[in-house]
């Protein structure tokens, strides 16, 4: 595997490492990852690293990548706003890899905000045939929030209690058009257009994985919610949907990681 | 800046050089050591900034990933000690190709202080000055932290930890794999390991009363060194994974470190 670090975008600005497998050319489609939240490119606890490399060693190039000024990008002369900018950003990284890599079809993978970002440029970019979201947008059902109480009875009761204390006493203290920057500026469609906007996705040809972690508790929590909250769509049974309890939000311990790495790799072989 | 790649082509280190601003420069570089695992994650940006600064004020910098770290070639299990220390040595010797021969300050934080001090005991004429801010003089209080870390991060992060990871395994650092060879590095990082450590002029930056800071003070004037001691204290967590509710570029940081490395040169 050969990683090459890159400079790209109309200014230059933007910063990352081009992952190619060994040896023979690349497969027809190649990998975006992303940053989540303020983590630089190499992703938390380097996973972007960990999964390029298994990605290149399945044959697929990747670019992992810092978001103008984020990381090591600088802040491009620009009068876009920081979510269409992350769209230009991606589709920067998607002409820099068609033109080193020779590939034109990309699966873009991201945590959190990575997996926003990634949403919004399936939706303005053709080029995109896969999907890839790591806690993105959850839409809880009435049984997340019947399993959201059993679940954290089995905890031990502090663990239980404190979350659910925390964000009380924080709600109380901020006022109500703060609370999308106190979840981390995160403003998530409605459920409708969610839909709306996946099932045009899918009948695109888009392939999208949609992983939940054991950090989402209090909005997903079992394995069938996602087909449930979207029963009746006809993407429900075509997006791959995977709750995974023992993995956390930032993909910590090292079992997890693998676990992580072993599911993408898995997907991934939709697109070889 | 200029992102590149360094070093034998079976371990290429990742490396940043900011190049010193034309109008302003200095015949003076310096060479940031990141910490270990999750502080090298949370200094990133820190780093960052301050490299920006010091470039502005005319001054080369090199930011650089140690082996099996960062964007740098080889597994988290690849990295330890003695690997690290030379690779700071080669870091070395890049920079000084690229500022062309300025001398050259070297800034290590925690475990990224105390590799740059080992190095210096290897190559003490190399580094013009050698700055340290909390180097870490005890391994095993450091993998007892790190330990401790790690539980607090899946706390944090599940809120009820699933029972598989209620045991956390003796090779793992929040998120990082530690090889037998670390680990058993970090158990002889003890302050006696650390006598014959010397530089041309050496700072030290800690909270006052910083355990580890005054065994390299003490080992560094055993050697001759020139040692000057700055108490700074801070509110920031190295190992947070977010930034929470502290500043993820410590701006007063940043600061202190800029004037050290480059006297009166605030852009």
């Amino acid at each position: 595997m050969n990683e090459i670090p890159v400079t790209f975008g109309a200014e230059r600005h933007l910063i990352g490492t081009l992952a190619l497998p060994e040896g023979n050319p690349p497969a027809r489609t190649a990998f975006v990852l992303l940053n989540a939240g303020v983590v630089h490119r190499i992703g938390p606890h380097r996973i972007n690293v960990k999964l390029a490399r298994h990605l290149a060693g399945l044959g697929f190039a990747s670019l992992r990548f810092d978001l103008s000024g984020q990381g090591d990008s600088r802040v491009p002369v620009s009068t876009l706003d920081f979510a269409q900018q992350a769209v230009a950003d991606i589709r920067a990284a998607m002409d820099h890899l068609a033109r080193t890599a020779d590939v034109h079809r990309f699966v873009i993978a991201g945590i959190c905000s990575g997996a926003d970002n990634g949403w919004n440029t399936a939706q303005a970019d053709p080029r995109v045939v896969g999907l890839c979201m790591l806690d993105g947008y959850a839409y809880p059902t009435p049984k997340t929030r019947w399993m959201r109480y059993r679940l954290r009875a089995r905890g031990p009761i502090l663990s239980a209690v404190l979350p659910w204390l925390r964000r009380k006493w924080a709600a109380l203290r901020t006022p109500k058009e703060d609370m999308v920057q106190a979840e981390g500026g995160r403003t998530p469609p409605s459920r409708e257009a969610y839909a709306r906007t996946m099932q045009s996705l899918v009948d695109r040809g888009v392939e999208v994985c949609v992983v939940y972690t054991g950090s989402m508790l209090s909005v997903y929590n079992y394995a069938e919610q996602y087909r449930e909250a979207f029963a009746g769509h006809g993407f429900a049974t075509r997006v791959r949907s995977e709750y995974q309890p023992n993995i956390d939000h930032t993909v910590t311990p090292l079992s997890a990681q693998q676990r992580l790495l072993g599911l993408v790799g898995d997907w991934a072989r939709t697109f070889a | 800046m200029t992102p590149f790649r360094f070093g034998p082509s079976q371990r290429q280190l990742f490396g940043i050089h900011h190049p010193a601003s034309p109008g302003h420069a200095r015949r003076t570089a310096a060479l940031l050591c990141n910490p270990f695992g999750q502080e090298a994650v949370r200094t990133h940006r820190m780093f960052r900034v301050l490299a920006d600064r010091l470039a502005r004020a005319g001054v080369h910098v090199l930011r650089f990933d140690y082996h099996g770290t960062g964007d740098s070639s080889g597994d988290d299990t690849d990295g330890h000690l003695e690997a690290w220390r030379n690779d700071v040595l080669l870091a070395h010797q890049e920079l000084h190709r690229r500022s062309m021969g300025a001398a050259i300050t070297w800034v290590g934080a925690r475990l990224g202080a105390t590799i740059a001090a080992l190095a210096a005991r290897q190559s003490p004429d190399l580094p013009d000055h050698l700055i340290l801010w909390e180097p870490l003089a005890d391994g095993p209080a450091y993998l007892g932290a790190m330990a401790e870390h790690h539980r607090h991060a899946l706390v944090q992060s599940f809120g009820v930890v699933p029972s598989v990871h209620q045991h956390t395994p003796s090779r793992e650092a929040m998120g990082f794999e530690l090889s037998d060879l670390l680990l058993e590095e970090f158990r002889h990082l003890t302050p006696a390991s650390l006598a014959g450590i010397q530089a041309r002029r050496a700072t030290l930056i800690a909270p006052p009363h910083d355990h580890g800071t005054a065994v390299f003070a003490d080992a560094l004037r055993a050697q001759g060194t020139p040692v000057t001691t700055v108490n700074f204290h801070h509110g920031f967590d190295w190992a947070s994974e977010e930034a929470l509710n502290t500043a993820l570029v410590p701006h007063e940081a940043v600061t202190l470190l800029a004037e050290h490395i480059v006297p009166a040169a605030q852009p």
